[in-house]
Order: structure tokens, then C-alpha cells, then sequence
């Protein structure tokens, strides 16, 4: 690197973590102060903390993070154990030919989009109805599981994974040939270990141990997730992105400073969570090769 | 056991492996009593490695059978055979520490966890390595992975041990002091050990009987006066090249 690249360099970078960390800032004051009423600040005159009052005393909020976590749990944990079942069983042809341009497919999916597919498919009396009653499985088209708004949030969680798994799939093959765990499994049965012990002892501690700060990172996109719970999911309970935004945006106007609280809540426990991963990750670097 | 007293605990019979068109090598015949070393030695590319892996039961023979204390393990898997396989490098699992890295084939096998402890800090202290048993792999050097991987390798007790060149990436003091250590252990324990490598220095020092692929062929030799005695063996010609004084050009 020559002088004036790393001159630029040290210039550049402040600034930017600058911006980055300066705009995260400047937009939690800003939910901060409409959440007590000062939507027109600086020049706001009261202070009213009735909004903040209403979040810790009604339950909506709450039982709406409560939902997108376990929603959030679910999809993760299922999406992992169908990414390394798939894994294992395709091993290195996730990595070639047409199986392997297939698998990004979802990937370039929008969430609208796939919202649409789910809505087209898995709706009452969408095609996956019409063809269980086709086939006789059911006796009408209305006796199929009812997977959009649904209180159960089966058809996000679907959906979710349809659009996850790949991503994993492709985020496990990449980290095995980075661990070289085709020859620890090998040394694994040099040693004795059967298939199953290898993945076990071996495959699964290792993916799933370097795979963490990535499903952590998802887990959180997922939890804020948008457009699918409000096109597919039930009115009540709604996950926690639709359900802040029906405060915010919403026609009742004494609910918007709710909204910002519920925004501002929402919005420190994510950092708190980034902030606790990247603690973590800083630990485990130290002790991991 | 009752087991006829000659009955060599290896027999190799008639082994043979294609790979496609070419011929790794064919009719490869031996035998091994308990508790000795067979050091088999071959340039690169000869079919080692390919040989080592079918007497582990990781590649199948095209032809051919192994027996393992008179019993037909041709078909059986590593584990059913109680052989264990140590590849040139160290290959430490990551997400493990030293000691537990070394209880990994103890634990397949169901060891109690006393067994277990006793065993494996056994094998630490004859390694000089018992304050090392909570170290990540990663923190040890070349020559410590090698002997954690040897000590897990030996810790079973396997009935047969396959060492791949196992020394072959460490520098000269290190390979001297592994050698060293590995006799020590594998006669301490009685292990019955197939030991291959293309160097000829260190097949006379590990090996009790010797053996030789070349050309998809295998001869074996019953002592060192055998193999030293065979021109094909490189001994003679190594020491005809030491007894010449006319090295002055280094």
C-alpha cells in the first residue's frame, strides 16, 4: 500500500464508522424523543412518558417479541437441521452443477415474492389444497391446514425456510471445506468411528460451533423480519416488525408515540444482542484457530 | 486364546487393487506376528498409502483377503477390525482440547469415565505432556500435534496400527525424538504395527520385518540381514555412498 492509499485509509474509515455508527445513533434519539412526545423537536415544550407507561403495562408488545422469538427459534432450529441433513446426504454436489445454481434460486427471491408464492400455494384454497382434494386426501379443499394467518405462524415459518435453508446449505459446505472436515471424518473412522459418530462428534460440533455468529446474525434479520409475517401472518398475534408499525403508522394518532417506544425497545435490545455476539466472538477468537 | 503358537496375528493374502486401467499393485502376500513392526517402504505414488487403507478396512481390495488374529476381517469395517489409522499429518479434531482429543476412541468404545481419565493421563505423562491437556490444538506445535495424534491412535490398544509416514513433516530433531517415542510405546504396550514410508533410514530404525513396493509388486523380508542383504532394498547403495570419502563438494 503506498502513502496515499493509507492516508486515504485512515481518513476514510473514521468516517465511515462514523456515519454508520452516527446515523444508528441519531435515529434511536430521534424514536427516543418522539416516543415522549417531542415528535416536533428540538422545539417541543412537555415531556410525556404515558407511551412508556403503556409498554410496560400492556402486553401486546411483549407477547409480540415473545411470538417472533419463538417463531424466529423454530425456523432456525428447523432450517439447521434440514440444511445439514441435505448436507450429508449431498455432500459435494451441493457444490456442482445444476443442483448447485438451483440452490441459490430462493436466494434471489424477494420476501414480497415469496409471500405470494405462499399465499398462491398454501392458502385454503390455494394449489397444495386443490391437490390434496384431487388426490383424496381431503374431503374438500377448506379441510386443508390452514397455514396463512394462521395464529400458529406455520406458513412463515415455511416460507422462512424455504428462503433459509439454501443459505445454509451453501454457508456449511463452504465452512467444511474451510475445516477440511471430509478428512477429520476420515480420521474420525480411522479411529472407529461409524457415519453416524463421525457426524455426530465430529461434523456437527464443528459446523455448528463456526456456523454460530452467521445464526445469530439471520436469526436476528429473521426476528425483524417484514414483509412475510404482514402479507401471511395472522393479525393477532403479529410478529414484532408489523406489529410497531401498525402503532406507528397506524389512523390512531395517541398510539404513535406507543409505537416509538415499542421502536426504541425493540431497537436497544437488538444492539444489546449485537453487542453481546460481538463480545462472544471476540472471546471465542481469542481461544479458536 | 487358543490359537496355534506360529499363527501370525496378520495374514495378507493375495491383495490386489486397480484403479481403472492401472494397476496399483497385485498379489500382495504377508504376514505379522503380535506385538512386531513391518516397515514397508516404496518410493512415492507405489501404492502405500492404497495398502495401508485396505488393511484399515477404509478402501476395499479388488481382491484378496486380511485376517486379523485368525479371523476373516476382509469385509469388516475399521472399527470391527480394532485397527487404527494415523495419517502423515496430525489431523487434531479443533473443537477438542489435547486430552480430549485422545479420549476420542475411548469414548467410541464406551470406556467408563475413571478408565478414561486414568488412561489418557497415563498416555499424557509418557508423553511428557500433562500440562498440556486442556490446550486447544491449535496452540501446540508440529511436533506435539504428531505426538497427540500418536497417542490417540495408541491409546485404544488397537489390534492393528497403520502409520502413514507420520513423521514425514517434522524436522529432523522432532522426527528423531517421535521415532524414538513410538518404539518405546508400541513395545511397551505390545501393538502390532504396519509402518510405512519412503525413507530408508527411518524403515530400519521402526521396523522389526520389512517390506517393499515397486512396480505394483510387494516383497517382504523376514529381519534387516534379509532386507540389507537385497541389493533392491537401497541399503547396500546407501552404504556404499557413506563409505565413499570423496564428498568434498558440500
Amino acid at each position: 500500500m503506498n502513502t496515499s492509499s493509507a492516508t486515504d485509509g485512515r481518513l476514510w474509515l473514521p468516517l465511515f464508522a462514523l456515519l454508520c455508527a452516527g446515523s444508528v445513533a441519531l435515529a434511536l434519539l430521534l424514536t427516543l424523543a418522539h416516543s415522549v412526545g417531542m415528535l416536533d423537536w428540538p422545539s417541543a415544550a412537555g415531556l410525556d412518558v404515558a407511551a412508556w407507561r403503556a409498554l410496560f403495562t400492556q402486553r401486546g408488545f411483549w407477547q409480540s417479541l415473545i411470538y417472533s422469538v419463538a417463531l424466529t427459534v423454530i425456523t432456525l432450529c428447523l432450517a439447521v437441521a434440514l440444511a445439514v441433513t441435505l448436507f450429508a446426504l449431498l455432500g459435494e454436489r451441493v457444490r456442482h452443477g445444476w443442483l448447485a445454481r438451483l440452490l441459490l434460486l430462493p436466494l434471489a427471491v424477494p420476501p414480497v415474492v415469496a409471500a405470494l408464492m405462499a399465499f398462491t400455494l398454501l392458502a385454503d384454497s390455494g394449489f397444495v389444497s386443490r391437490l390434496t382434494h384431487a388426490l383424496g386426501w381431503t374431503a374438500t379443499p377448506a379441510d386443508f391446514p390452514s397455514f396463512i394467518f394462521d395464529p400458529g405462524g406455520r406458513g412463515i415459518v415455511i416460507t422462512h425456510l424455504v428462503m433459509v435453508t439454501p443459505l445454509l446449505l451453501l454457508l456449511f459446505d463452504n465452512l467444511a471445506t474451510h475445516l477440511r472436515l471430509a478428512a477429520l471424518m476420515q480420521q474420525g473412522a480411522a479411529l472407529g468411528a461409524n457415519r453416524a459418530q463421525a457426524w455426530r462428534r465430529i461434523a456437527l460440533p464443528l459446523l455448528l460451533r463456526h456456523a454460530r455468529p452467521v445464526l445469530a446474525v439471520y436469526g436476528l434479520a429473521l426476528l425483524g423480519a417484514y414483509e412475510l409475517p404482514l402479507l401471511i401472518g395472522a393479525a393477532q398475534p403479529g410478529m414484532v416488525a408489523v406489529t410497531i408499525q401498525r402503532a406507528v403508522a397506524g389512523y390512531d394518532l395517541a398510539q404513535r408515540p406507543l409505537g416509538y417506544a415499542m421502536a426504541s425497545t425493540y431497537f436497544l435490545l437488538m444492539l444489546a444482542s449485537w453487542a453481546f455476539l460481538q463480545l462472544r466472538t471476540t472471546r471465542r477468537d481469542g481461544r479458536m484457530p | 486364546m487358543n490359537r496355534p503358537a506360529q499363527a501370525p496375528w496378520l495374514r495378507v493374502s493375495g491383495i490386489a487393487k486397480r484403479h481403472g486401467q492401472h494397476t496399483v499393485f497385485s498379489d500382495v502376500t504377508l504376514t505379522l506376528d503380535r506385538g512386531r513392526t513391518l516397515a514397508v517402504i516404496g518410493a512415492s505414488g507405489c501404492g502405500k498409502t492404497t495398502l495401508l487403507r485396505i488393511l484399515a478396512g477404509l478402501t476395499a481390495a479388488d481382491s484378496g483377503s486380511v485376517h486379523i488374529n485368525e479371523t476373516d476381517v476382509t469385509a469388516s469395517t475399521t472399527q470391527a477390525r480394532g485397527a487404527v489409522y494415523l495419517y502423515q499429518e496430525p489431523l487434531l479434531f479443533p473443537h477438542l482440547d489435547v486430552f480430549e482429543n485422545i479420549a476420542f476412541g475411548l469414548r467410541l468404545r464406551g470406556a467408563s469415565l475413571s478408565d478414561l481419565k486414568a488412561t489418557v493421563g497415563a498416555m499424557l505423562s509418557a508423553l511428557g505432556m500433562h500440562d498440556f491437556a486442556r490446550r486447544d490444538p491449535a496452540s501446540l506445535s508440529g511436533g506435539q500435534r504428531q505426538r497427540v495424534a500418536f497417542a490417540r491412535a495408541l491409546v485404544v490398544q488397537p489390534a492393528l496400527l497403520l502409520l502413514d509416514e507420520p513423521f514425514s513433516n517434522l524436522d529432523p530433531q522432532a522426527r528423531a525424538d517421535m521415532q524414538r517415542l513410538c518404539k518405546t510405546l508400541c513395545a511397551a504396550s505390545n501393538s502390532t504395527v504396519v509402518f510405512v514410508t519412503h525413507d530408508l533410514k527411518e524403515a530400519l530404525v521402526m521396523g522389526d520385518s520389512y517390506g517393499r513396493l515397486a512396480d505394483g509388486r510387494y516383497q517382504g523380508y523376514a529381519d534387516r540381514a534379509a532386507f540389507c542383504a537385497d541389493p533392491a532394498s537401497g541399503v547396500a547403495a546407501e552404504r556404499a555412498f557413506w563409505r565413499d570419502d570423496d564428498h568434498t563438494c558440500w
